[in-house]
Parts: C-alpha cells; structure tokens; sequence
C-alpha cells in the first residue's frame, strides 16, 4: 500500500471515530501522523454518543469486578497451595522426629494400611490410659511437646513399635527377621499393659505389613527387656521368675544400656545380653556381616534369629535385627584372659 | 467528595461509579481527544484511564491539591505516552507539544499552559496559511471539516486518487513548515 493510500485511510479512521489502522512505520511517517493530528486540534473535538458516561460506568464496572474477583481467586489459590504444602509437610516430617512410618515410606492413611493404624492408635490410646510416662514433664506443656523432649530417649513404646513394617521394607540391611509365634505370656494386642509415654503420643506409625508375628515379638522382646529394667531398680518389688510372662511389660531402652533385662541370646556356644536397641536407620547396610544363626531365651522356644557382627564395632559384640530395629548383645561374662574374643580395653 | 465517590467505586459501588464517571469524563474526554485526534481512541484511552487510575487510591492523596481529574489526566498522559512509545520504539516520534502542559491547559487551570496552547494552535493556523492554496483546501476539507476522499475530490474536481496524493504531499509540506529541521521524504515535489 502507498504511503498516499496509508495516510489517507488513517484520515478516514480519525474522521469517522474508528479505531485507526495500524500505523508502524519510521519517524517521518510518525511525524507526519502528528501533523496531521496538530491539525486536527484546531477543530473542536468530537464528542462521543451521549450514553458515553452510562457504557463507561458499565464497562469499568465490570472489568474492575473481574479484575477484584481475578484477585480474590488469585489469593484464594495461593492460599489453598500454602494450606497444602504446609499440610504435606506436617504430614511427612512431623512424625519423623519419632522413627516412625517415615522410616519405612509408607503411608498410613493409604486404605491398605489404614485399619492397622487406626488398630496401633487404639493400643497407644489404651496405653496412654494407664500410666504416666517416667520423666513426666512439666506441667502445662502439651502431648506433643512433652512426648518430643521428655521422651526422646526414653523407652520405647512397645505399641509404637508394633506399627513398624517389616524389615525387608527397609533401604537398610535386609537381614531376616526371626519368624515364630508371639512371646509367650505377653501381653495380647498391641503394646500391653504399663507402657506409656515412651513414644509419640499419636498413634499414626507406620503399619506392620502382616500386623501380626514380627510386630507381637518385637512387643515381647521390648516388653521383656524392660520388665527386666525394672527388675535391675527394684529387685524387691518385683520377684525374678526368669521369664518375660510374669514382668510387668516395659520396652527396652532405645541407646541406653539395658541390664539384667532377663533376655538372652545363645550363639556360638556363649550366652549374650542384650545391651542396647538400635534404629535401622542409623546404622549402614554394608557394615554388617552374618555370623550364623542364634537362639533367643525369653523369647518362644526355638526363635532362631541370625547374628551378624560389625567389623567397626567391639569384637565381642553380636547384632541381631528385630523388627526396624538392631539389638546389640555383649557377652553375658567376659571373655576369659587371653581369649582372642576379649574386649580390648 | 470526590475522594469519596473513588473510595465508594472502588468498593463495587455501581452507582457511585456512574456518578463519578458523570463528574469527570468530559475534561479527561476533551484532553485525550486532544493527544489522540480520534474518538473511538479517546473513548477507549478514556477507559482505560479509569481502570488504571481508580485501583490507585493512595497515589490520589499524594496529588496536592490537583483533584482526581488531574490524576487523571496525568495518568492519561502516561498512557498516550506508552502508546506512542510502543508504535515508535522511537522517543523523537513523539509530539513536540509538551504534553505536561496540553494537559493542564485543556481544563483551563494553568494560564501559562493555556497560553501555551494557544500559541501552539497558531503556529499551526500559520503554517497552513504559508501553504499552497490546493494544499490548504484538501487539509482543511480532509482534516478539519471531516469530509471523505469522495467528497473532497467532488468538491475539488479531482479524483479520488488526486485527492489521496494531494493531501500526503500537503501534509508534508505541512511538517516541513512546522518542523524545518527535520528531513522529509516528500521534499521537493510541491506541485
């Protein structure tokens, strides 16, 4: 098109109030463009229809509700996606501070595993019923935060446990777990009796995969080994019988040495106790190396367990896992001088 | 009042809008029309003003005294300035009017400014004068009566054609008048 053609139809458009054509081009023609708008200017303007103000008042209705409205929807977005990642990430770390589910990667609210965790709820729930944790906190201080600081360290939650899934479900050793039925005399159902506050007080671990053989001995093992704790402190009060089924049920001490627990484990022909309860995930996969088979006493007769030693660790020391767990035993006796096993000093 | 007819439309007040849209249009209308030289552009930069300017309610108070059709005003100003940036990516394609003060001589509330105004419009009147009469008769039938190509040309006894070519050469005869420093392709061929 002609610059003739181009400029004349640009006249037209301001002429008849339509929208001018699209005028790019360089600064002359830009200049021209304003010549002729100078020009312009000496005529009175033309006014719009006279409902202008009416259409206006309409139209900046409308887009300024819309632009308001894109607003509110626009916060309401936000919103929703900070409410959501705040709620995924409560969901994912609150609870890991307590070794639970988070070990194992899986999801308790998933509907395979939801009734075993509404079933470990209701055992902390029933063990929440009938005792005070042992370093009871201050007072005022809420569930969470006492069970957080007081009870970090403090014994395991038998029931806590029993929600733990198979060990097989770990990225840590796979080492076998013991198979058998539950410890005899123990109490039934997720953590029993006398256990309490060594735990979170939720109830949301993560789900055994079958909730029943490898969780129920764990139970039997912790329950034991605290039972035997108690026995340690107060040798008056509780009678030993040589047996977890007549202690009152207390987990073992998580990183804690625990004496006289009254459980044993034959292997090699030398008797060890246990000494202290591992998380699984604290200890790497590569630094285990299988020694055999051992026995378990305190445990149902003819739990067979396998007995793995730690290179980096006390010679004399053997590990066994228990559930998403590893325990460690020492000797029962010390090594006789001169034995090639003797703890070095 | 008016801080309170913005602060009433901004909130969805539909008629508080239309009131202060009633109140302010035409000086914002009138100015525009100025800039632009076409309605349908002044309408819709008329529009545009309102959305941009009545969401800035705090800016508003920070004016001295200028009222909201000064805020107006100045933020019409900004957006003829965007549009002319945008068409030329080219600062020296803008008017040499000073737009600051078009702006505040359109509502009369600056002397100078309007005295600014006038002198502009008669550099203009004078420019024309100094053109060739066929030049100063196709301009003003074009651009100051409205009249199409057709009726110029039957005004005129030309064609349409002529018409169109007169009116460029005019109009550049114009700028060169107006502008002597700048160049012009259409230099030299005056009939």
């Amino acid at each position: 098109m002609s610059p003739e053609d181009r400029l004349s139809l640009y006249i037209d458009a301001l002429n008849q109030g339509r929208r001018p054509p699209s005028c790019d081009g360089d600064e002359e023609w830009e200049l021209l463009l304003e010549t002729v708008r100078r020009v312009r200017r000496l005529a009175p303007p033309a006014m719009p229809e006279p409902d202008f103000p009416q259409r206006l008042a309409v139209a900046l209705s409308r887009k300024l509700g819309g632009r308001r409205a894109g607003a509110r929807w626009g916060l309401r977005k936000i919103s929703a996606f900070l409410g959501t990642a705040a709620a995924v990430l409560v969901l994912c770390f609150g609870s890991y501070g307590y070794g639970r589910w988070s070990v194992e990667g899986r999801w308790p609210w998933w509907p395979p595993f939801a009734a075993e965790v509404a079933q470990g709820r209701a055992g902390v729930e029933q063990e929440a019923s009938q005792g005070p944790c042992p370093s009871a906190p201050a007072a005022g201080m809420d569930d969470r935060a006492r069970a957080s600081e007081q009870c970090k360290e403090a014994p395991l939650v038998a029931a806590d446990r029993a929600n733990a899934g198979p060990a097989t479900d770990r990225e840590e050793p796979a080492a076998p777990v013991p198979e058998g039925p539950s410890v005899a005399g123990a109490p039934a159902g997720r953590g029993g009796g006398g256990i309490v506050g060594g735990g979170p007080a939720s109830g949301n671990g993560p789900p055994a995969a079958p909730a029943g053989a490898a969780s129920e001995k764990t139970q039997g093992y912790l329950t034991a080994s605290r039972a035997g704790e108690e026995e340690a402190h107060r040798p008056s009060e509780v009678p030993e019988t040589g047996g977890a089924a007549a202690r009152a049920p207390a987990p073992l001490a998580r990183g804690t040495p625990a004496t006289g627990n009254g459980i044993a484990l034959l292997f090699g022909g030398r008797e060890y106790r246990a000494v202290e309860l591992l998380d699984a995930g604290a200890l790497p996969a590569a630094r285990f190396e299988l020694l055999g088979e051992g026995r378990a006493r305190g445990l149902p007769d003819g739990e067979r367990v396998p007995v793995y030693r730690r290179p980096d660790s006390v010679p004399t020391e053997v590990y066994t896992p228990l559930d998403e767990f590893w325990v460690r035993w020492a000797p029962a006796e010390p090594p006789a001088r001169g034995s090639p096993n003797r703890e070095p000093r | 009042m008016e801080k309170e007819l913005v602060t009433r439309a901004r909130q969805g007040d539909r008629a508080a809008l239309e009131e202060l849209c009633r109140a302010t249009w035409e000086p914002l209308y009138r100015f525009l029309y100025y800039l632009v030289q076409n309605r349908y552009e002044a309408e819709e930069l008329t529009q545009e003003t309102y959305l941009r300017a009545l969401p800035m309610l705090d800016a508003l108070r920070a004016q001295d005294g200028a009222g909201f059709v000064g805020y107006l005003k100045q933020v019409a100003r900004n957006l003829v300035r965007d549009r002319w940036r945008q068409r030329s990516r080219n600062d020296a394609c803008l008017p040499d009017v000073d737009l600051a003060c078009l702006g505040s001589a359109d509502v009369g509330e600056d002397p100078a400014a309007m005295a600014e105004a006038r002198e502009e419009e008669e550099r203009v009147r004078t420019a024309l004068a100094s053109l060739a009469p066929d030049y100063r008769r196709v301009i003003t039938l074009r651009l100051l009566d409205g009249w199409s190509v057709r009726q110029t040309a039957h005004a005129m006894g030309r064609s349409e054609g002529a018409v169109r070519v007169l009116q460029y050469r005019a109009l550049v005869a114009l700028r060169k008048v107006l502008c002597p420093e700048k160049p012009s392709k259409g230099e030299g061929d005056l009939p």
